[in-house]
């Protein structure tokens, strides 16, 4: 069984951040998908060390390439596609097809990965939507879990070329995926912990520590994405929240009705909004841009205080006896 | 933003590069250092609490107790925890714990072994402190081949520059005892 504990990232918007999203998951699972698939097979028949074997056999080699000369990593896409691509005797090759098409594909993804970790160009939807069209077959021919996502990849791309940018996935749904990561990330800890103390025991363990390294790893990648549409997620719905117009106000004018919003408490050494009832800094739902505001806000409120944040994001405080216009959320 | 659970209490970290400040060390000597606060919330208690680091140490404390109760006035500005830049780029952090009793109602740090910190937790403080970013903890004489009179005090190393692991040891060791001292649970 495949225990990748991340799944690629769709778009939500053509903006160049949400684009890298979708690129460095899909090139990462690349990776992780045809290490467990090379594991699997090898594992039984060459013993839990054949990677580090096959390192040492290619560095002995002619002209070994400098990925040989340092320790190899089954999750790194430029080894998992490279090796069986570059190497005509390759064991690898026995779980993957054996035409030269299909070698030439994991040469072109593995060039894809190249160009797009060494910042070659911007990323655009079209240049992604032709990298996720190599992926999917290479996905596809190798019979690799993530074959299954690529469908949804290339549907959203699609979407978003037309302008149909698809509708914000619910807040309260996002926040509940947030949790559940950090769930599995303390569990994950728990392990870890009692695996790095079963590790100073035991030379045995050392193996399953690594695995457990680099899978906490991963979880929290996956749990910082969670935590990202979360706070876009939120910044939609600000967006979209009918409010008194704040365009014409500057920070210090009054503001002309009493506020309605959320109570929160303005921590000026934390830098940050603290939600009370919810029992969270407001940077954990939208993002840096509380700290920005937090740090704004501070000029008309030294001494921190509660500030009103209204549902389209406008701050606002008492400030003498008058309720007063502190700035937005989103902008300065 | 970092969160953690800590027994009765949630840390929170939020997520930036730290404020620079002028600050003393528990030696009385000024630093120039960089200061990434949190706040730590338990019902109707809310700490804020700072990581202050400077060349070659550094320190956490608790600076404010906001809206709690005052007797958590004991806390603020005491029972410190120093920071140890070490030799090999990480930081490390001494893991006692706060004890209080009515000779000493302001506290002291006391020897503890992972059972006393697992104690008020209700759970395991060495899957909190990893999950914070640990890189090792034990004892000195096996984490750092100390020799010295303090060699069988347990510690935590973290990388260097890492504001949470600290913080999350400083809660640990200091807030948490003391919230159940006040009698709050979970």
């Amino acid at each position: 069984m495949n225990p990748r504990p991340f799944r690629i990232y769709l778009p939500a918007t053509a903006d160049i951040g949400s684009i890298f999203g979708t690129i460095s998951t899909m090139l990462r699972a690349v990776g992780w998908d045809l290490g467990y698939k090379y594991d699997e097979f090898m594992r039984p028949t060459s013993g839990p060390n054949w990677l580090e074997a096959l390192r040492q056999k290619r560095a002995q080699g002619y002209n070994p390439a400098p990925m040989y000369k340092q320790r190899l990593n089954l999750r790194d896409p430029a080894f998992c596609l490279r090796e069986p691509a570059k190497n005509s005797d390759s064991p690898l090759r026995e779980v993957l097809p054996k035409t030269p098409a299909f070698y030439d594909l994991m040469e072109t993804v593995a060039n894809i990965r190249n160009a797009e970790f060494h910042f070659e160009s911007l990323p655009t939807l079209d240049r992604l939507e032709q990298h996720a069209k190599q992926v999917a077959q290479l996905a596809q021919q190798a019979d690799l879990p993530l074959k299954h996502e690529m469908g949804a990849v290339l549907t959203r791309i699609g979407q978003l070329k037309a302008g149909n940018v698809p509708p914000p996935a619910k807040v309260a749904e996002l926040m509940r995926q947030v949790q559940r990561s950090q769930e599995q990330l303390r569990i994950a800890a728990a392990q870890l912990a009692e695996a790095r103390d079963a590790a100073k025991a035991t030379a045995a363990a050392h193996a399953r520590l690594e695995h457990l390294e680099t899978e906490f790893e991963a979880m929290q990648d996956e749990l910082q994405l969670a935590q990202r549409a979360v706070q876009a997620a939120n910044h939609q719905t600000r967006e979209t929240a009918p409010d008194v117009d704040a365009s014409r106000l500057r920070p210090g004018d009054p503001w002309p009705v009493p506020p309605e919003g959320r109570p929160l408490r303005l921590l000026t050494r934390v830098v940050d909004l603290y939600d009370c009832e919810a029992v969270a800094l407001l940077s954990d739902e939208v993002g840096s841009v509380a700290v920005d505001a937090a740090r704004r806000w501070t000029e008309l409120l030294p001494n921190g205080g509660t500030v009103i944040l209204t549902d389209s994001g406008a701050g606002v405080a008492l400030l003498g006896a008058t309720w007063s216009y502190l700035g937005s959320l989103d902008s300065d | 933003m970092s969160r953690f659970q800590i027994g009765p209490a949630v840390l929170m970290v939020p997520e930036h590069a730290g404020t620079e400040v002028e600050t003393t060390d528990m030696g009385g000597n000024p630093h120039k250092a960089i200061e990434v606060a949190g706040v730590v919330a338990a019902g109707e208690v809310l700490l804020e609490i700072t990581h202050q680091r400077w060349e070659g140490g550094g320190q956490c404390v608790v600076t404010s107790r906001v809206d709690s109760p005052p007797a958590y006035d004991r806390v603020v500005n005491r029972l410190r925890m120093g920071i140890l830049a070490h030799d090999d780029g990480t930081d490390v952090c001494e893991l006692a714990i706060a004890k209080w009793d009515h000779k000493n109602p302001f506290g002291s740090m006391r020897q503890a072994t992972m059972a006393d910190l697992d104690a008020p937790l209700d759970g395991s403080a060495s899957a909190i402190l990893v999950e914070a970013g640990a890189l090792d903890l034990g004892l000195r004489s096996e984490v750092l081949a100390d020799e010295g009179r303090r060699r069988n005090y347990l510690c935590a190393r973290f990388p260097s520059g890492n504001a949470v692991g600290p913080l999350a040891a400083f809660v640990m060791t200091r807030v948490v005892p003391m919230l159940r001292e006040q009698g709050v649970s979970a």
